[in-house]
């Protein structure tokens, strides 16, 4: 590729034609001012901060968006470039309260920065500031338009990327008001990176809101703990409270989600177990840690071979892993991740980076609601979207991508899975048919003879439907992704932490088989879609131990609770969607005497006289083989089929201790259509008593277009709301409605 | 040899006739500069609203790292800014009354009084907290 020659305050770099002054002077190493360009948006030329003067050129040019061309002589800091730089600050500074003591910004502020380093001290504006009213848009983000400078890069970011438009410029010129209009909440998913782009303090985080400063805060880089995405934060930490996640770094993408940015706050919540407790009659008591790991050691010894399984969260990053894994074997127990019912195991693919979704052609989603599960991904397809791939998406519940989608059918529940089948096979079902119209039934067509084509399986994908994926994907020359629940499932499986799925330990404490049982890291009543068996195996086990960072009700039936450390006090080492090891550093200390699940299993293994290990070096990525299950395409008839899921501020890791996160989403909804709403009498708003033989709930109703007849979506995830109480092992499950 | 001790005594007896150096303290106290720098008051405005809205600028000027802050939103009736500092501590077993604290905060929120008496006898009560250092009116 041909270069061109810049001079730039007399340094002269080779740039590649299509780029602009801004970016030839960053490799300069020469600095610009700047408050709306982003590297990662298109260019604006809104704040006209980054104005130089350009040899030949009559007037300044703003160097974000003039392109170079070959010899061009630049200037940024001649006596002209001075003046206009102090006279744009002056401009910005008009109506800016510069209200920097009480602006959570303050400290990472462009305005700031770039005022008391370009600007002048004093303003010749003498009238009255304009100032509007601060306005809270929903439990996470807080609106100041009185500090906003109109750089648009937060309209710039839900226009572009995230492909949403309510977010945008309300009124005109120097009126202008940036914000959601009739409305009070904002949540799309990717409101921090509202927060996160905002040069000034006028987009800031409720969550964080006046608690501290900035420059109190120690930065530590650590990996996301709430998907397999794995995305870089930075944990910022004052006096062992984590006060703040920033996102510094485009690894990998330079965007984030709400659930990394904002479901933070469970590491310092006060309901934390931060001792060991042991049952004493109905009261749990608390022990040292030295009597607790030689209880648990004695009480151990009494079982037999097969007597003992583990079920581990499958978060727990891969020196647990390995600690856990070595435990079992020593104990000859059976231990397994899949808490949440999956019978599928991980699957490896040739997709090896996320620039590989962000480059195909095509695009096809099955079975999940990729926003939900992996928010970072759904951006990356939406890029993919914007230049010019086609994106399908065949679900029973998805709403985020598929309104932004080419193609966008809502199957019902009952059917979705042999939809999905029928679609990888190359036949569109009729249910399908119905559902899409003629010009997107031919957009689907034509995606399923090319050969670029990237399949994405959601979350709900069962097993029998990833082995058909996988052959089908490899016959064709197709990509395939097969998504998993948790943030480090592609490790534990290549670790080897599976048996015969949790459903096969809960049913053998319930057969008697299993006698004593092992939980970290979970809840199986908020996790397994059965809760009426956990319920009775737990009742029914001899002896459990559970660890975790939360008294919850799985721990209720504890005979010992070990409290565990959270991601930001813990390193470690986890395996991303992409079958990368990255890696977790420790932001903090561990609170209390808890400590992490595999300096605990180190310790009762001590005194049982085996060995644990932590090496995770040995562990080779590369040779982890694809382990087809076999399995039926699921099946749910009845009169509503309903899809049990928790909704994105519901979705993260501990989303119930994180206050305001989960507050985005208050209470459990049903989403019906329109004509079941219309037989059963019932309007949005209304609430319905959702029943089987196994239970009775009341959910709100919530209408949704497109949504086909007699399948309906659950909302899960609520405290003191388990919905799983209906389920039978399958997220899907057949339901009753009556109006309440 | 008895000239010097002489010498010494005359300047001890005329001594006896002059006004004392010392006070009877703490039955008498000094008179103390008026810009004396001795214990900090966090003021409060006519409607005794807490000034101090954590900007937490002395708590990063400080040199001798005394001061600890933590803020917290706060209703119109507490602060005319709508927030406060919820921790506010001194630690004067490390405070060296410099002063920049006082010449750092832009409300005027945190001076130092002329106050002095700061022994305690125990340690841990040189930790002086919102509530001993906030302006009663």
């Amino acid at each position: 590729m041909s270069t061109v020659k810049v001079t730039i305050d007399g340094i002269t770099v080779e740039v590649s034609p299509d780029a602009t002054i801004l970016q030839a002077a960053a490799k300069a190493g020469v600095d610009i001012p700047y408050f709306c360009y982003h590297p990662f948006l298109k260019p604006a030329g809104l704040c006209r901060m980054c104005l130089v003067e350009v040899e030949g050129m009559p007037k300044l040019a703003p160097a974000c968006v003039t392109q170079v061309r070959d010899g061009m002589v630049v200037k940024t800091n001649t006596e002209r470039v001075k003046k206009a730089r102090e006279g744009i600050i002056e401009f910005q500074l008009l109506h800016h309260p510069l209200d920097c003591p009480i602006c959570d910004q303050a400290g990472e502020c462009y305005l700031q920065d770039i005022t008391f380093r370009y600007g002048k001290a004093t303003s010749r504006f003498a009238d009255e500031k304009e100032l509007y009213p601060t306005k809270f848009y929903g439990p996470l983000i807080v609106h100041e338009q009185s500090r906003c400078i109109l750089c648009k890069r937060c309209v710039r970011f839900s226009t572009e990327v995230a492909g949403g438009t309510e977010w945008n410029v309300y009124w005109r010129a120097a009126h202008s008001i940036i914000g959601a209009y009739d409305t009070d909440t904002v949540a799309n998913y990717f409101t921090a990176n509202l927060v996160e782009i905002c040069p000034v303090g006028a987009i800031t985080s409720r969550l964080y809101r006046y608690k501290t400063r900035i420059w109190k805060l120690d930065f530590t880089r650590s990996v996301c703990d709430h998907c397999e995405i794995g995305c870089s934060l930075d944990l910022g930490v004052r006096e062992n409270q984590l006060f703040k996640i920033k996102h510094n770094i485009m690894d990998p993408t330079p965007w984030l989600c709400d659930k990394g940015y904002y479901a933070f706050d469970y590491v310092n919540h006060a309901e934390r177990i931060l001792f060991p407790l042991k049952r004493n009659e109905k009261k749990m008591v608390s022990v040292s840690s030295e009597d607790v790991s030689d209880q648990i050691a004695k009480a151990l010894e009494g079982y037999k071979e097969g007597e003992v399984a583990l079920i581990v969260s499958p978060h727990i990053v891969l020196e647990d892993a390995a600690a856990v894994k070595s435990f079992a074997d020593a104990l000859k127990a059976k231990v397994d991740y899949r808490v949440y019912g999956e019978d599928y195991l991980p699957l490896k693919t040739g997709v090896s980076d996320i620039s590989d979704v962000e480059g195909s052609k095509n695009i096809l989603i099955l079975c999940g609601d990729v926003a939900v599960s992996h928010p970072v991904l759904a951006l990356s397809v939406l890029k993919a979207k914007f230049s010019g791939a086609n994106v399908a998406v065949i679900s029973a519940n998805d709403t985020y991508l598929g309104e932004r989608s080419n193609v966008f059918a809502l199957v019902p529940a009952s059917k979705e899975e042999a939809i999905a089948k029928d679609l990888l096979e190359g036949r569109l079902n009729d249910a399908l048919k119905q559902a899409l119209s003629e010009s997107e039934l031919e957009t689907l067509r034509s995606m399923l003879q090319s050969e670029d084509l990237m399949v994405i399986l959601g979350v709900r994908a069962s097993s029998a439907l990833r082995s058909l994926a996988y052959k089908i994907s490899s016959d064709k020359g197709w990509k395939l992704l097969a998504l998993d629940r948790g943030s480090n499932p592609k490790g534990l499986f290549a670790m080897g932490l599976y048996s015969d799925g949790v459903g096969g330990i809960l049913k053998g404490v319930v057969d008697g088989k299993v006698k004593a049982l092992l939980v970290f890291g979970v809840d199986l009543f908020e996790t397994y879609p059965d809760a009426a068996l956990v319920k009775e195996a737990l009742s029914s086990v001899e002896f459990l131990v559970v660890g975790d960072l939360f008294f919850h009700e799985t721990a209720a039936y504890a005979d010992y609770f070990l409290p565990l450390v959270s991601f930001a006090e813990d390193s470690g080492t986890v395996v991303n969607l992409f079958w990368s090891k990255r890696r977790r550093r420790r932001a903090m200390e561990p609170k209390g005497e808890s400590t992490s699940l595999r300096k605990w299993l180190a310790s009762i293994a001590d005194r049982l006289g085996v060995n644990v290990t932590t090496e995770v070096e040995g562990l080779d990525l590369s040779s982890v083989e694809v382990k087809l299950t076999e399995g039926k395409v699921e099946q749910v008839d009845g009169k509503f089929v309903a899809v049990v899921e928790p909704p994105f501020y519901r979705s993260a890791k501990y989303a119930g201790w994180c206050s305001n996160f989960s507050e985005a989403s208050a209470e459990p909804k049903v989403v019906l259509s329109i004509e079941d709403a219309k037989a059963l009498g019932v309007k949005e708003g209304d609430k319905v008593v959702v029943e089987n033989s196994r239970g009775r709930f009341e959910f709100r109703v919530k209408l949704r277009e497109g949504q086909p007849a007699s399948s309906v979506v659950l909302d899960c995830g609520y405290d003191r709301f388990p919905v799983n109480l209906l389920l039978t092992g399958s997220w899907k499950v057949a339901v009753d409605l009556k109006k309440a | 040899m008895v000239g010097p001790l002489l010498k010494g005594l005359k300047i001890t007896f005329s001594h006896l006739f002059k006004p004392a150096f010392t006070v009877k303290y703490p039955y008498e106290k000094i008179e103390v500069a008026p810009r004396w720098r001795g214990k900090h008051v966090l003021r409060v405005d006519e409607e005794g609203r807490e000034k101090c809205c954590y900007c937490g600028l002395c708590e990063a000027v400080c040199p001798a790292n005394a001061i600890r802050i933590y803020g917290e939103e706060a209703p119109l009736e507490k602060s005319d800014v709508g927030k406060i500092a919820v921790i506010y501590e001194i630690d004067y077993r490390r405070c060296i009354f410099c002063g920049y604290c006082e010449e750092a905060c832009p409300r005027g929120a945190i001076e130092l009084t002329t106050f002095y008496e700061l022994a305690e006898p125990e340690r841990e009560k040189l930790l002086q907290t919102k509530e001993t250092l906030l302006e009663k009116r």
